[in-house]
Protein backbone atom coordinates (compact mmCIF):
# COMPACT_ATOMS: atom_id res chain seq x y z
CA UNK A 1 0.00 0.00 0.00
CA UNK A 2 1.41 2.87 -1.37
CA UNK A 3 2.74 5.60 1.62
CA UNK A 4 0.59 8.71 1.57
CA UNK A 5 2.79 10.27 3.45
CA UNK A 6 2.39 13.88 4.00
CA UNK A 7 5.94 15.76 2.92
CA UNK A 8 5.07 18.82 5.01
CA UNK A 9 7.91 19.67 7.90
CA UNK A 10 10.04 16.41 8.18
CA UNK A 11 10.29 15.40 11.81
CA UNK A 12 12.61 13.16 13.71
CA UNK A 13 11.65 9.28 14.16
CA UNK A 14 12.85 6.60 15.86
CA UNK A 15 14.44 4.04 14.03
CA UNK A 16 14.88 0.33 15.69
CA UNK A 17 17.96 -1.52 14.79
CA UNK A 18 16.70 -4.86 13.41
CA UNK A 19 19.89 -6.09 12.27
CA UNK A 20 23.68 -5.28 11.61
CA UNK A 21 25.34 -7.16 8.69
CA UNK A 22 29.24 -7.00 8.05
CA UNK A 23 29.85 -6.01 4.42
CA UNK A 24 33.80 -5.94 4.21
CA UNK A 25 36.22 -5.42 6.52
CA UNK A 26 35.28 -1.87 7.14
CA UNK A 27 31.58 -1.60 6.07
CA UNK A 28 28.32 -2.69 7.53
CA UNK A 29 25.00 -2.20 6.68
CA UNK A 30 22.21 -1.59 9.29
CA UNK A 31 19.01 -2.99 8.83
CA UNK A 32 16.33 -0.67 10.58
CA UNK A 33 12.53 -0.77 11.19
CA UNK A 34 10.81 2.84 11.13
CA UNK A 35 7.33 2.81 12.19
CA UNK A 36 5.41 5.07 10.09
CA UNK A 37 7.79 5.05 7.48
CA UNK A 38 6.18 6.62 4.25
CA UNK A 39 8.31 4.68 1.98
CA UNK A 40 11.40 6.08 0.32
CA UNK A 41 12.43 6.25 -3.82
CA UNK A 42 15.93 4.93 -4.92
CA UNK A 43 18.74 7.02 -4.13
CA UNK A 44 17.02 9.18 -1.48
CA UNK A 45 18.75 9.65 1.72
CA UNK A 46 18.05 10.04 5.68
CA UNK A 47 19.86 12.15 8.02
CA UNK A 48 20.65 10.36 11.35
CA UNK A 49 20.95 12.11 14.96
CA UNK A 50 22.99 11.26 17.13
CA UNK A 51 22.37 12.20 21.02
CA UNK A 52 24.69 11.73 23.87
CA UNK A 53 23.50 12.12 27.78
CA UNK A 54 24.84 15.42 28.13
CA UNK A 55 22.64 16.33 25.28
CA UNK A 56 25.34 16.81 22.70
CA UNK A 57 24.39 16.44 19.34
CA UNK A 58 25.62 15.43 16.19
CA UNK A 59 23.79 14.68 12.83
CA UNK A 60 24.87 12.60 9.30
CA UNK A 61 23.23 12.01 5.82
CA UNK A 62 23.34 8.42 4.78
CA UNK A 63 21.86 7.01 1.72
CA UNK A 64 19.36 4.27 1.87
CA UNK A 65 20.68 1.01 0.16
CA UNK A 66 17.47 -0.87 0.16
CA UNK A 67 15.26 -0.52 -2.13
CA UNK A 68 11.22 0.17 -0.24
CA UNK A 69 10.04 -2.34 1.77
CA UNK A 70 7.43 -1.62 4.17
CA UNK A 71 8.83 -0.12 7.10
CA UNK A 72 12.24 -1.36 6.65
CA UNK A 73 15.50 0.59 5.26
CA UNK A 74 19.14 -0.82 5.11
CA UNK A 75 21.72 2.21 5.46
CA UNK A 76 25.47 1.12 4.52
CA UNK A 77 28.39 2.83 6.75
CA UNK A 78 32.02 2.59 6.08
CA UNK A 79 34.06 2.86 9.04
CA UNK A 80 36.58 6.11 8.81
CA UNK A 81 38.95 5.57 11.52
CA UNK A 82 38.99 8.35 13.36
CA UNK A 83 35.42 9.42 12.71
CA UNK A 84 32.93 10.72 15.07
CA UNK A 85 29.68 9.32 14.20
CA UNK A 86 30.85 5.86 11.59
CA UNK A 87 32.58 4.32 14.49
CA UNK A 88 29.68 4.23 16.43
CA UNK A 89 27.46 2.95 14.12
CA UNK A 90 30.04 -0.06 13.22
CA UNK A 91 31.16 -0.76 16.35
CA UNK A 92 28.76 0.14 19.38
CA UNK A 93 25.54 0.06 17.59
CA UNK A 94 23.31 -2.77 18.61
CA UNK A 95 20.21 -4.91 17.70
CA UNK A 96 17.62 -3.54 19.76
CA UNK A 97 18.93 0.03 19.59
CA UNK A 98 17.44 3.26 18.70
CA UNK A 99 18.25 5.94 17.04
CA UNK A 100 16.74 8.77 15.58
CA UNK A 101 16.32 9.58 11.40
CA UNK A 102 14.55 11.65 9.01
CA UNK A 103 13.44 11.00 5.63
CA UNK A 104 13.13 10.29 3.00
CA UNK A 105 15.54 13.26 1.53
CA UNK A 106 16.06 13.92 -2.00
CA UNK A 107 14.45 14.31 -5.16
CA UNK A 108 17.42 15.10 -7.64
CA UNK A 109 19.17 12.14 -6.96
CA UNK A 110 16.85 9.32 -7.45
CA UNK A 111 15.68 6.66 -10.23
CA UNK A 112 12.06 5.55 -10.99
CA UNK A 113 12.04 2.82 -12.73
CA UNK A 114 9.59 4.03 -15.19
CA UNK A 115 12.26 6.43 -16.47
CA UNK A 116 14.03 3.41 -17.59
CA UNK A 117 17.60 3.16 -19.51
CA UNK A 118 19.67 3.14 -20.20
CA UNK A 119 21.69 3.88 -17.34
CA UNK A 120 25.13 4.67 -16.06
CA UNK A 121 25.96 3.93 -12.40
CA UNK A 122 29.14 4.80 -10.83
CA UNK A 123 30.42 4.75 -7.57
CA UNK A 124 33.60 4.76 -5.53
CA UNK A 125 33.49 2.91 -1.98
CA UNK A 126 30.71 3.89 -0.01
CA UNK A 127 29.20 5.77 -3.13
CA UNK A 128 27.39 2.68 -4.13
CA UNK A 129 24.79 2.69 -1.47
CA UNK A 130 22.27 4.74 -3.31
CA UNK A 131 23.09 3.23 -6.27
CA UNK A 132 22.65 -0.45 -4.60
CA UNK A 133 19.07 1.30 -3.94
CA UNK A 134 18.25 1.54 -7.51
CA UNK A 135 19.74 -1.88 -8.65
CA UNK A 136 17.54 -3.74 -6.41
CA UNK A 137 14.29 -2.12 -6.87
CA UNK A 138 15.22 -2.50 -10.66
CA UNK A 139 15.40 -5.99 -9.53
CA UNK A 140 12.59 -5.59 -7.30
CA UNK A 141 9.96 -4.49 -10.24
CA UNK A 142 11.57 -6.61 -13.06
CA UNK A 143 13.04 -4.12 -15.12
CA UNK A 144 15.71 -4.82 -18.01
CA UNK A 145 16.80 -1.53 -18.53
CA UNK A 146 20.14 -1.33 -19.70
CA UNK A 147 22.24 -1.11 -16.42
CA UNK A 148 25.86 -0.67 -16.20
CA UNK A 149 27.47 -0.15 -13.01
CA UNK A 150 31.12 0.95 -12.78
CA UNK A 151 32.38 0.37 -8.86
CA UNK A 152 36.00 1.80 -8.02
CA UNK A 153 37.48 0.25 -4.63
CA UNK A 154 40.61 0.10 -2.88
CA UNK A 155 40.66 -4.01 -3.54
CA UNK A 156 38.18 -6.74 -3.86
CA UNK A 157 37.84 -6.94 -0.26
CA UNK A 158 36.62 -3.71 -0.11
CA UNK A 159 33.79 -4.31 -2.59
CA UNK A 160 30.47 -3.68 -0.92
CA UNK A 161 27.44 -6.01 -2.25
CA UNK A 162 30.00 -8.18 -4.08
CA UNK A 163 28.20 -11.27 -3.70
CA UNK A 164 24.35 -9.76 -4.33
CA UNK A 165 25.74 -7.99 -7.25
CA UNK A 166 26.82 -10.79 -9.13
CA UNK A 167 23.83 -12.84 -8.41
CA UNK A 168 22.15 -9.83 -10.14
CA UNK A 169 24.27 -8.97 -13.16
CA UNK A 170 22.60 -10.38 -16.42
CA UNK A 171 18.77 -9.64 -17.86
CA UNK A 172 20.61 -6.21 -18.78
CA UNK A 173 23.13 -5.75 -15.98
CA UNK A 174 26.23 -5.05 -16.13
CA UNK A 175 28.63 -4.64 -13.19
CA UNK A 176 32.45 -3.40 -13.83
CA UNK A 177 35.10 -3.44 -11.16
CA UNK A 178 38.40 -1.36 -10.74
CA UNK A 179 39.99 -2.11 -7.80
CA UNK A 180 42.85 0.92 -7.25
CA UNK A 181 45.01 -0.18 -4.48
CA UNK A 182 45.55 -3.67 -4.92
CA UNK A 183 44.16 -6.83 -7.03
CA UNK A 184 43.91 -10.72 -6.20
CA UNK A 185 46.10 -12.89 -8.16
CA UNK A 186 44.95 -13.01 -11.42
CA UNK A 187 43.14 -10.37 -11.72
CA UNK A 188 42.18 -9.30 -15.33
CA UNK A 189 39.88 -5.93 -14.98
CA UNK A 190 40.25 -2.52 -14.36
CA UNK A 191 43.48 -1.87 -12.33
CA UNK A 192 43.06 2.42 -12.18
CA UNK A 193 41.53 5.44 -10.87
CA UNK A 194 38.04 5.84 -12.67
CA UNK A 195 39.10 8.25 -16.14
CA UNK A 196 37.70 9.18 -19.70
CA UNK A 197 39.22 6.02 -21.49
CA UNK A 198 37.49 3.32 -18.77
CA UNK A 199 33.96 5.36 -18.89
CA UNK A 200 34.08 5.19 -22.56
CA UNK A 201 34.76 1.69 -22.73
CA UNK A 202 31.78 0.73 -19.97
CA UNK A 203 29.60 2.88 -21.87
CA UNK A 204 26.39 3.17 -22.72
CA UNK A 205 28.07 6.29 -25.06
CA UNK A 206 26.78 9.45 -25.49
CA UNK A 207 24.46 9.08 -28.19
CA UNK A 208 22.77 6.62 -26.25
CA UNK A 209 21.56 9.22 -24.36
CA UNK A 210 21.70 7.38 -20.62
CA UNK A 211 21.09 8.60 -17.54
CA UNK A 212 24.43 8.91 -15.45
CA UNK A 213 24.41 8.91 -11.36
CA UNK A 214 27.67 9.37 -9.57
CA UNK A 215 28.44 9.00 -6.45
CA UNK A 216 30.93 8.70 -3.62
CA UNK A 217 33.60 11.15 -1.88
CA UNK A 218 33.90 14.52 -3.76
CA UNK A 219 36.93 14.10 -5.61
CA UNK A 220 36.01 11.19 -7.14
CA UNK A 221 32.70 12.71 -8.33
CA UNK A 222 34.31 15.57 -9.47
CA UNK A 223 36.95 13.68 -11.71
CA UNK A 224 34.35 10.85 -12.97
CA UNK A 225 31.77 13.55 -14.07
CA UNK A 226 34.95 16.15 -15.61
CA UNK A 227 35.61 12.77 -17.67
CA UNK A 228 31.97 12.20 -18.65
CA UNK A 229 31.32 15.58 -19.65
CA UNK A 230 34.84 15.48 -22.08
CA UNK A 231 33.48 11.88 -23.26
CA UNK A 232 30.45 14.15 -24.56
CA UNK A 233 27.63 13.10 -22.19
CA UNK A 234 25.25 16.03 -21.62
CA UNK A 235 25.40 16.98 -17.93
CA UNK A 236 21.97 17.80 -17.50
CA UNK A 237 21.67 14.10 -17.71
CA UNK A 238 24.99 13.46 -14.96
CA UNK A 239 23.34 13.37 -11.66
CA UNK A 240 26.01 13.64 -8.85
CA UNK A 241 25.85 12.75 -5.17
CA UNK A 242 28.98 13.90 -3.36
CA UNK A 243 30.06 12.83 -0.07
CA UNK A 244 32.42 15.21 0.95
CA UNK A 245 36.24 14.66 1.27
CA UNK A 246 36.22 11.00 2.68
CA UNK A 247 33.05 10.18 1.94
CA UNK A 248 32.29 9.94 5.63
CA UNK B 1 36.87 22.66 -6.97
CA UNK B 2 37.04 21.73 -3.62
CA UNK B 3 37.86 18.63 -1.64
CA UNK B 4 34.84 19.41 0.85
CA UNK B 5 32.18 20.92 -1.59
CA UNK B 6 28.92 19.05 -1.61
CA UNK B 7 25.59 19.30 -4.05
CA UNK B 8 22.23 20.52 -3.06
CA UNK B 9 21.42 16.82 -2.59
CA UNK B 10 23.25 17.59 1.01
CA UNK B 11 21.26 19.95 2.59
CA UNK B 12 18.15 18.26 1.39
CA UNK B 13 16.67 17.78 4.48
CA UNK B 14 17.01 21.52 5.77
CA UNK B 15 15.95 22.65 2.17
CA UNK B 16 12.93 20.52 3.42
CA UNK B 17 12.49 22.30 6.96
CA UNK B 18 12.84 25.55 4.88
CA UNK B 19 10.61 24.90 2.50
CA UNK B 20 7.77 22.21 3.84
CA UNK B 21 8.30 20.16 0.27
CA UNK B 22 11.02 18.70 -1.13
CA UNK B 23 13.25 20.60 -3.10
CA UNK B 24 16.32 19.63 -4.40
CA UNK B 25 14.43 18.93 -7.59
CA UNK B 26 13.06 22.69 -7.73
CA UNK B 27 14.97 24.57 -11.04
CA UNK B 28 17.18 27.67 -8.98
CA UNK B 29 18.07 30.52 -11.64
CA UNK B 30 20.67 32.37 -11.06
CA UNK B 31 21.23 35.75 -10.51
CA UNK B 32 24.73 36.71 -11.46
CA UNK B 33 24.74 34.27 -14.57
CA UNK B 34 21.04 33.32 -15.43
CA UNK B 35 21.70 29.87 -16.09
CA UNK B 36 19.26 27.50 -14.06
CA UNK B 37 20.02 24.04 -12.40
CA UNK B 38 18.19 21.95 -9.94
CA UNK B 39 18.66 22.70 -5.88
CA UNK B 40 20.19 19.34 -5.85
CA UNK B 41 23.07 20.20 -8.20
CA UNK B 42 23.97 23.26 -6.55
CA UNK B 43 27.61 23.80 -4.77
CA UNK B 44 26.95 23.74 -1.26
CA UNK B 45 29.70 24.72 1.01
CA UNK B 46 30.26 24.43 4.68
CA UNK B 47 31.14 27.55 6.49
CA UNK B 48 29.53 28.83 9.59
CA UNK B 49 26.45 28.07 8.24
CA UNK B 50 25.79 26.65 4.60
CA UNK B 51 25.76 28.17 1.29
CA UNK B 52 24.71 27.52 -1.81
CA UNK B 53 26.28 28.58 -4.62
CA UNK B 54 25.83 28.66 -8.80
CA UNK B 55 27.37 25.26 -10.32
CA UNK B 56 28.02 27.51 -13.59
CA UNK B 57 29.80 30.36 -11.98
CA UNK B 58 29.85 30.37 -7.95
CA UNK B 59 27.48 32.93 -7.50
CA UNK B 60 26.13 32.66 -3.57
CA UNK B 61 22.78 31.66 -4.16
CA UNK B 62 21.15 31.55 -0.75
CA UNK B 63 22.71 30.66 2.77
CA UNK B 64 21.23 28.50 5.56
CA UNK B 65 21.63 29.28 8.86
CA UNK B 66 20.22 26.68 11.69
CA UNK B 67 19.75 28.70 15.36
CA UNK B 68 18.95 27.07 18.12
CA UNK B 69 15.38 27.38 17.47
CA UNK B 70 15.35 29.97 14.64
CA UNK B 71 16.49 29.54 11.13
CA UNK B 72 17.77 31.93 8.32
CA UNK B 73 16.91 31.70 4.51
CA UNK B 74 19.50 34.30 3.09
CA UNK B 75 18.44 35.10 -0.80
CA UNK B 76 21.33 36.20 -2.21
CA UNK B 77 21.57 35.45 -5.84
CA UNK B 78 18.53 33.56 -6.58
CA UNK B 79 16.72 34.99 -9.42
CA UNK B 80 13.90 32.85 -9.96
CA UNK B 81 12.92 28.97 -8.11
CA UNK B 82 10.76 27.11 -9.82
CA UNK B 83 9.00 24.02 -8.76
CA UNK B 84 6.29 21.92 -9.21
CA UNK B 85 3.24 22.84 -7.73
CA UNK B 86 1.55 20.11 -5.41
CA UNK B 87 -1.47 18.15 -7.02
CA UNK B 88 -3.68 16.03 -5.42
CA UNK B 89 -0.81 15.63 -2.89
CA UNK B 90 0.35 12.63 -5.24
CA UNK B 91 3.17 14.68 -6.37
CA UNK B 92 4.27 14.48 -3.21
CA UNK B 93 4.00 11.05 -2.38
CA UNK B 94 6.73 8.85 -1.77
CA UNK B 95 6.68 5.75 -3.65
CA UNK B 96 6.45 1.94 -2.10
CA UNK B 97 6.78 -1.40 -4.04
CA UNK B 98 3.99 -1.88 -5.18
CA UNK B 99 3.50 1.44 -7.02
CA UNK B 100 6.10 0.01 -9.24
CA UNK B 101 4.60 -3.41 -9.01
CA UNK B 102 1.27 -3.20 -10.55
CA UNK B 103 1.96 -2.07 -13.91
CA UNK B 104 4.61 -4.33 -14.64
CA UNK B 105 2.61 -7.58 -13.63
CA UNK B 106 0.06 -6.48 -16.75
CA UNK B 107 2.65 -7.22 -18.78
CA UNK C 1 12.61 15.37 23.36
CA UNK C 2 15.66 13.38 21.95
CA UNK C 3 16.23 10.13 21.44
CA UNK C 4 19.52 9.62 23.73
CA UNK C 5 21.85 7.06 21.62
CA UNK C 6 23.01 4.37 24.18
CA UNK C 7 27.14 4.19 24.21
CA UNK C 8 27.48 7.48 21.77
CA UNK C 9 29.97 9.99 23.61
CA UNK C 10 30.79 12.09 20.23
CA UNK C 11 34.67 12.56 19.75
CA UNK C 12 35.52 15.48 22.48
CA UNK C 13 37.48 16.32 24.57
CA UNK C 14 37.97 17.39 28.32
CA UNK C 15 39.45 21.07 29.02
CA UNK C 16 38.69 23.39 31.92
CA UNK C 17 35.58 25.24 32.17
CA UNK C 18 37.29 28.49 31.99
CA UNK C 19 39.14 27.57 28.39
CA UNK C 20 35.83 26.38 26.83
CA UNK C 21 32.95 29.17 26.28
CA UNK C 22 29.57 28.06 27.21
CA UNK C 23 27.88 25.95 24.60
CA UNK C 24 31.44 24.56 22.54
CA UNK C 25 33.24 21.26 22.74
CA UNK C 26 37.26 20.93 22.58
CA UNK C 27 38.12 19.61 19.67
CA UNK C 28 42.00 18.30 18.41
CA UNK C 29 40.96 18.03 14.59
CA UNK C 30 41.06 21.57 12.27
CA UNK C 31 37.53 21.43 10.65
CA UNK C 32 38.07 23.20 7.72
CA UNK C 33 34.94 25.67 6.87
CA UNK C 34 34.02 28.09 4.31
CA UNK C 35 31.75 30.26 2.28
CA UNK C 36 33.08 29.71 -0.74
CA UNK C 37 35.41 27.78 -3.03
CA UNK C 38 39.31 28.28 -2.26
CA UNK C 39 40.91 30.75 -3.65
CA UNK C 40 44.28 30.58 -5.61
CA UNK C 41 46.01 34.17 -5.95
CA UNK C 42 49.72 33.73 -7.04
CA UNK C 43 51.95 35.73 -4.45
CA UNK C 44 52.79 37.75 -7.22
CA UNK C 45 49.54 39.65 -7.19
CA UNK C 46 48.64 39.88 -3.81
CA UNK C 47 48.42 42.38 -1.85
CA UNK C 48 47.00 43.59 1.38
CA UNK C 49 45.56 47.37 1.21
CA UNK C 50 44.16 49.07 4.40
CA UNK C 51 41.61 51.78 2.66
CA UNK C 52 38.43 53.62 3.50
CA UNK C 53 38.32 56.73 6.00
CA UNK C 54 42.04 56.99 6.45
CA UNK C 55 43.92 60.28 5.45
CA UNK C 56 45.94 57.89 2.98
CA UNK C 57 45.17 54.27 1.91
CA UNK C 58 48.19 51.80 2.58
CA UNK C 59 49.15 48.73 0.82
CA UNK C 60 51.57 45.88 0.79
CA UNK C 61 52.72 43.42 -1.42
CA UNK C 62 53.27 39.63 -0.16
CA UNK C 63 57.18 40.55 0.40
CA UNK C 64 56.44 43.82 1.99
CA UNK C 65 53.76 42.44 4.30
CA UNK C 66 56.71 39.46 4.91
CA UNK C 67 59.35 42.16 5.86
CA UNK C 68 57.15 43.34 8.61
CA UNK C 69 57.73 43.18 12.13
CA UNK C 70 55.72 39.24 12.79
CA UNK C 71 55.30 37.54 16.01
CA UNK C 72 54.28 34.44 17.21
CA UNK C 73 50.62 33.96 18.59
CA UNK C 74 49.09 31.05 20.74
CA UNK C 75 45.46 31.28 21.41
CA UNK C 76 41.97 29.14 21.83
CA UNK C 77 39.57 29.57 18.99
CA UNK C 78 35.69 29.16 18.98
CA UNK C 79 33.96 28.52 16.04
CA UNK C 80 30.38 29.24 16.27
CA UNK C 81 29.46 25.82 14.79
CA UNK C 82 30.44 24.63 18.37
CA UNK C 83 34.05 23.58 18.30
CA UNK C 84 36.90 25.20 19.95
CA UNK C 85 40.50 24.65 19.52
CA UNK C 86 43.13 25.48 22.36
CA UNK C 87 46.64 26.75 22.34
CA UNK C 88 46.52 26.77 18.36
CA UNK C 89 49.81 28.43 16.97
CA UNK C 90 50.20 30.96 14.57
CA UNK C 91 53.10 33.89 13.09
CA UNK C 92 51.61 37.03 11.61
CA UNK C 93 51.75 40.62 11.26
CA UNK C 94 49.64 42.85 14.17
CA UNK C 95 47.17 44.78 12.80
CA UNK C 96 48.32 47.52 15.25
CA UNK C 97 51.79 47.50 13.14
CA UNK C 98 49.29 47.90 10.15
CA UNK C 99 47.85 50.96 11.50
CA UNK C 100 50.53 52.35 13.04
CA UNK C 101 50.49 56.36 12.51
CA UNK C 102 47.70 55.49 10.54
CA UNK C 103 45.39 58.43 11.41
CA UNK C 104 41.45 57.74 11.23
CA UNK C 105 38.06 58.97 12.50
CA UNK C 106 36.92 55.55 11.79
CA UNK C 107 34.94 53.70 14.38
CA UNK C 108 34.34 50.28 12.28
CA UNK C 109 35.97 48.10 10.13
CA UNK C 110 35.16 45.34 6.95
CA UNK C 111 37.62 42.72 6.60
CA UNK C 112 37.21 41.80 2.96
CA UNK C 113 38.62 38.56 1.25
CA UNK C 114 39.30 36.51 -2.15
CA UNK C 115 36.29 35.13 -2.83
CA UNK C 116 34.04 38.42 -1.71
CA UNK C 117 33.55 36.89 1.82
CA UNK C 118 33.14 40.12 4.87
CA UNK C 119 32.78 40.14 8.03
CA UNK C 120 32.57 43.43 10.40
CA UNK C 121 34.06 44.94 13.31
CA UNK C 122 34.37 47.98 15.61
CA UNK C 123 37.71 49.25 15.04
CA UNK C 124 38.57 48.66 18.74
CA UNK C 125 38.58 44.72 18.48
CA UNK C 126 41.12 44.77 15.66
CA UNK C 127 43.32 47.28 17.87
CA UNK C 128 45.50 46.67 21.20
CA UNK C 129 46.75 43.41 20.77
CA UNK C 130 43.92 41.72 19.78
CA UNK C 131 44.31 41.18 16.09
CA UNK C 132 46.79 39.41 13.30
CA UNK C 133 47.33 38.95 9.65
CA UNK C 134 48.37 35.87 9.88
CA UNK C 135 50.47 33.43 6.87
CA UNK C 136 51.69 30.53 9.52
CA UNK C 137 49.80 28.02 11.24
CA UNK C 138 51.65 25.50 13.54
CA UNK C 139 54.93 26.69 12.09
CA UNK C 140 53.77 25.73 8.53
CA UNK C 141 53.08 28.24 5.62
CA UNK C 142 49.11 28.74 6.03
CA UNK C 143 47.45 26.04 4.05
CA UNK C 144 44.53 27.48 1.10
CA UNK C 145 41.97 25.50 2.84
CA UNK C 146 42.65 27.35 6.00
CA UNK C 147 42.82 30.77 4.25
CA UNK C 148 46.37 31.07 3.16
CA UNK C 149 48.40 32.85 2.31
CA UNK C 150 47.18 34.93 4.95
CA UNK C 151 44.31 35.53 7.08
CA UNK C 152 42.70 37.36 10.06
CA UNK C 153 43.07 36.10 13.30
CA UNK C 154 40.99 37.92 15.84
CA UNK C 155 40.82 34.76 18.25
CA UNK C 156 38.41 36.90 21.26
CA UNK C 157 35.58 36.52 18.58
CA UNK C 158 34.19 33.93 17.33
CA UNK C 159 36.06 32.53 14.03
CA UNK C 160 34.09 33.70 11.17
CA UNK C 161 34.82 37.33 12.54
CA UNK C 162 38.66 35.86 11.76
CA UNK C 163 38.45 36.33 7.33
CA UNK C 164 40.41 33.90 5.22
CA UNK C 165 42.06 34.83 2.21
CA UNK C 166 42.04 38.53 3.63
CA UNK C 167 43.06 40.77 1.00
CA UNK C 168 42.52 44.31 3.21
CA UNK C 169 40.76 46.31 5.73
CA UNK C 170 38.44 49.01 5.41
CA UNK C 171 38.02 51.49 7.70
CA UNK C 172 34.22 52.90 8.25
CA UNK C 173 32.40 55.84 10.05
CA UNK C 174 29.32 53.63 10.60
CA UNK C 175 28.65 49.67 10.66
CA UNK C 176 27.83 47.83 7.95
CA UNK C 177 27.16 43.60 8.58
CA UNK C 178 29.45 41.33 6.48
CA UNK C 179 28.58 37.89 4.65
CA UNK C 180 27.18 35.93 7.88
CA UNK C 181 25.96 39.28 9.65
CA UNK C 182 23.47 39.72 7.25
CA UNK C 183 22.53 36.31 7.37
CA UNK C 184 22.15 35.41 10.79
CA UNK C 185 24.56 35.52 12.68
CA UNK C 186 25.22 38.44 15.56
CA UNK C 187 26.48 41.03 15.10
CA UNK C 188 29.97 40.95 17.39
CA UNK C 189 30.11 37.69 18.07
CA UNK C 190 31.35 37.14 21.63
CA UNK C 191 31.64 33.61 22.51
CA UNK C 192 31.61 34.00 26.11
CA UNK C 193 28.33 35.70 26.04
CA UNK C 194 27.65 33.35 23.21
CA UNK C 195 26.73 35.38 21.56
CA UNK C 196 25.58 33.10 17.72
CA UNK C 197 22.77 34.53 15.96
CA UNK C 198 20.89 37.54 15.89
CA UNK C 199 19.13 38.79 19.06
CA UNK C 200 21.26 36.95 21.28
Amino acid sequence: MAGTAVLGRLTWRAADVVEIVPETPRAKTILFDVPGWPGHRAGQHVDIRLTAEDGYQTERSYSIASAPDGSRLALTVVRIDDGEVSPYLTDELRPGDQIELRGPVGGYFVWEPAQGGPLLLVGGGSGVAPLMAMIRLRAAVGSDADTRLLVSSRSWDDVIYRAELERLAGGGLTVVYTLTASRPPGWAGYARRVDAAMLAEVGPSPAEQPRVYVCGPTPFVEAVAEALVTLGHEPARIKTERFGPTGD
Amino acid sequence: MDDTMLDGNAVAGLLQEVFATETTSAMVSCDGCGSASPMGATHVYRGAGFVLRCPRCETALMTLVRGDRRMWIGFLGIRTLQRLAAVRGDALRTRSLDDWLRPVITC
Amino acid sequence: MSIISRGFRGRRHEAPADRVPPGQYVTRDFPVLSAGPTPHTPLDQWDFSIAGVVDEPRRWTWDELRALPSEEVTRDIHCVTKWTKLDTTWRGVSVDTLLDGLETSADYVVQYSDGGYTTNLPLEDVTGGKAWVVFEYDGQPLAPAHGGPARMLVPHLYFWKSAKWVRGLQLRAEDQPGFWEINGYHNYGDPWREQRYWGD
